[in-house]
């Protein structure tokens, strides 16, 4: 993790709480992402993962604190900070009546892509995932895995400066896993910034640079993945 | 059995748990629902008892006619109903809920489902039909059968359940016969159920209304009882008939085979509905969906500067339901008008009745709009659904989604609008007023599309999106109602001033566009307003 202060984080999310009535679901959390880092939310179910991958994207409003994008604030400019990142959420169902292709096409455009760049992309990003066959069907009838990828490749479309991801791993075969752990790595190496959320504690050592640990709410640990780090220990011991 | 008695308990229990959340607001519902349907049957018995009051000055023929009316009026409605319980169970098949999906893994045998089902259909086409048949039923009643009123109510509501039986097994029939076919031509389902229904109408009202019927009214009376026997409609083998016959007689000698009609098509739909339940619905979700498109279609987003409105176009038009019930929708005004058309012609256009006309054409032309916007307009930003993240984490204005979806809902009127240009240039409408209707029809859809359109983004219902007529039924969608209605109100009447010569024409446009604007204005600011605060 880069110190405190480190210059001009790409993701900085400072005292960032949230409550829905009298649940609160965050508290007081603060995080910095630098360039080229990827980060890896991980903790048990309902620790507030989602909910601040949620705020980020402008999704909700935090209760209180403040969250910027690339020196954007989400609420104060959320156009301007929404332009530097691509999104996958947990459950990746978007639009059953388009096509993959269509579903790109249709990101491309309102991303403010030319047309000649949204076909340049589309191309370049379908040798991504065996996924080509499927692109002129609607997507309705996708596999969970599939509509994950295709919303996966919607998110690299206008090479953004960061991914969100949340639980990019749920649904995805194991040659996809590494593919796509393989893409985060390539899009980090390029200068990009990656956040994602994710129970599965071993793909977080194999991919990220750094983890933060949440659980009821709050950022309990922070550290950089190491050889030697052993996330299962770093895990148990928060949890219990 | 007792299958089906506990499904109907766990729907009366889940009845009471909707119920128990929010009882507020969901008894405002149920009140407004009850409230629109006490209407409807009260504006339905005001205008029967008129009719028939007037109908009986003419003594037997009179009754002969209302005899026929009602005869008519029996086909229509069966007609309707079996139509509704078709879709019903095509709908039921084709797109199962999680709780029939749950039933069928259960060790449940597939005919209680079926029947259950089947009982559900008739309980939702006995409840329309009888505040429907029930106000025609008492005005008749009244006025032909005034000293055995009781005796002769108790006959019509027998007479209407065995109506509501037949019906539902009519169209539980035919919902099971189609849904395999309409799967499987997804596409032009909804055109070719269209195509059908509307061949069925045309041989209806040819049968209702043949030539010979328009010498009646001028007919001596030696010569009615000639023409009137031989009606089509008056042939004794259509069950119509003997209905007609055993509600009206006493000891009707139709009694009998209506009854034995009855029990054999019910009795068929029930098995047809309880053996082939499984296999239609394995059928039906087994049969391959993949709809494949050229590569091609997908230029057509990177090119468009409504890239929005596209992608909601094609939810539309690539929705077999959604296109079906578009076009049942269009199908039900063209037939309404076809009938008030048939109506009218008979009656001498004399001054007054051309205004009052005008007014009724009027209203109810904007009662089928609003009915088809509410359908289609209303949920648009609803059906967003549950991938409504996407439109609001990328870099837009939440205005240019409000925006494009207003686009759409003005573009989806249209049919309409087609529809009100023909409409008031073959309706009798004094010449010197014909345009100027057409621009207050035109102006007053455009403004119910519009409102639609906005309201719909206020509280939209996510969660239901998939659902539009859940959308469509929810609070937010019975206020868009009410505010449909009363707009709808107020351009009729502006429509009826104009007519009368009491307003001027550019005043009435005038007057109309700020009204229209006040309201999509008011609407839109409040629309805004919530898609800012909006949160997931």
């Amino acid at each position: 993790m880069p110190e405190d202060s480190a210059p001009s984080p790409k993701i900085f999310i400072s005292g960032v709480s949230k409550s829905f009535g009298a649940f609160r679901a965050l508290a007081n959390c603060s995080l910095r992402v630098g360039k080229g880092e990827v980060l890896a939310l991980i903790g048990p179910n309902g620790a507030g993962k989602t909910t601040l991958i949620k705020i980020l994207t402008g999704l909700l409003e935090p209760t209180s604190g403040c969250a910027a994008l690339a020196g954007h604030d989400i609420q104060a400019d959320p156009i301007g900070a929404k332009r530097t990142f691509g999104y996958v959420p947990d459950d990746p169902t978007v639009y059953d009546y388009l096509t993959g292709r269509e579903f790109l096409a249709l990101t491309g455009r309102l991303r403010g892509l030319s047309r000649s760049q949204i076909t340049e992309r589309t191309t370049d990003l379908l040798g991504l995932f065996p996924v080509k066959h499927l692109m002129d069907e609607q997507m309705g009838n996708y596999s969970r895995g599939n509509k994950q990828k295709v919303a996966f490749l919607a998110a690299l479309l206008p090479k953004p400066d960061m991914l969100l991801i949340d639980e990019p791993i749920v649904g995805l075969d194991p040659e996809s896993i590494t593919i796509l752990g393989k893409t985060i790595r390539e899009f980090a190496k390029n200068g990009g910034t990656v956040l994602f959320t994710t129970h599965i504690l071993s793909f977080a050592k194999d991919y990220a640079d750094a983890y933060a640990l949440m659980v009821g709410g709050k950022i309990v640990r922070k550290g950089r993945i190491t050889t030697q780090t052993t996330l299962d220990g770093e895990y148990k011991k928060a949890v219990q | 059995m007792n299958i089906v008695t506990s499904l109907f308990a766990e729907d009366i229990h889940q009845a009471r748990e909707w119920f128990r959340t929010n009882t507020f607001s969901r008894g405002a519902v149920f009140a407004s629902f009850l409230w629109l349907f006490a209407l409807v049957g009260l504006g339905g018995y005001l205008l029967s008892r008129a009719f028939f009051t007037n109908l009986a000055n003419y003594s037997t023929y009179g009754f002969l006619s209302a005899i026929y009316l009602l005869q008519a009026a029996i086909m229509v409605l069966g007609f309707l109903f079996s139509l509704t319980a078709a879709m019903t169970t095509v709908t039921s098949l084709l797109k199962p809920t999680k709780t029939i999906c749950y039933l069928v893994t259960m060790p449940i045998h597939p005919a209680d489902i079926a029947i259950w089902l089947f009982l559900k259909t008739c309980l939702i086409n006995a409840f329309f039909l009888l505040v429907v048949l029930i106000p025609v039923g008492l005005a008749f009643g009244q006025q032909f059968f005034g000293p055995s009123l009781g005796f002769f109510l108790l006959r019509f509501t027998a007479g209407a359940l065995l109506l509501v039986l037949i019906t539902s097994a009519i169209g539980g029939i035919a919902g099971y016969l189609l849904a395999l076919p309409l799967r499987r031509f997804a596409t032009y389902g909804g055109l070719i159920g269209a195509a059908c229904g509307i061949a069925v109408t045309v041989g209806m009202l040819r049968l209702i209304f043949p030539r010979d019927i328009v010498t009646l009214y001028n007919a001596a009376p030696d010569q009615f009882l000639a023409i009137y026997n031989h009606l089509p409609l008056t042939n004794q083998l259509f069950p119509t008939y003997w209905l007609t016959d055993a509600i009206t007689t006493a000891k009707s000698q139709y009694l009998y085979p209506l009854l034995l009609f009855t029990i054999g098509i019910v009795g068929f739909s029930f098995l047809l509905e309880a053996r082939r339940f499984l296999p239609v619905l394995q059928g039906v979700n087994g049969a391959s969906t993949a709809r494949k498109f050229k590569p091609a279609q997908a230029g057509r987003l990177t090119r468009s500067n409504y890239p929005l409105l596209q992608k909601d176009f094609l939810s539309l038009v690539r929705s077999p339901s959604e296109v079906s019930y578009g076009l049942f929708l269009l199908f039900m005004g063209v037939f309404f008008f076809f009938l008030l058309g048939v109506a009218q012609s008979v009656r001498p256009p004399g001054s007054r009745f051309a205004e009052v006309f005008v007014l009724f054409v009027f209203l109810w032309l904007l009662f089928f709009v609003t009915a088809y916007l509410l359908r289609l307009v209303f949920p648009l930003m609803a059906r967003e659904g549950t991938g409504v993240w996407y439109l609001f984490t990328l870099p837009l204005k939440r205005e240019r989604v409000l925006t494009e979806k207003l686009l759409l809902g003005t573009l989806l009127s249209l049919p309409y609008g087609a529809m009100a240009v023909i409409l008031w240039l073959v309706f009798p409408v004094a010449g010197n007023y014909v345009l100027p209707v057409i621009c207050l029809s035109l102006l007053s859809i455009v403004v119910l599309a519009a409102v639609q359109a906005v309201m719909g983004s206020i509280c939209p219902n996510f969660k239901e999106g998939n659902s539009p007529e859940r959308v469509s039924t929810s609070i937010m969608g019975i206020v868009t109602l009410l505010v449909s209605l009363l707009l709808a109100a107020i351009f009729a009447l502006l429509a009826y001033l104009l007519v009368t010569g009491a307003l001027a024409a550019p005043f009435v446009l005038l007057i109309g566009l700020e009204v229209g604007l006040f309201f999509v204005v008011l609407f839109w600011v409040l629309a805004r307003s919530h898609l800012r605060r909006l949160a997931f």
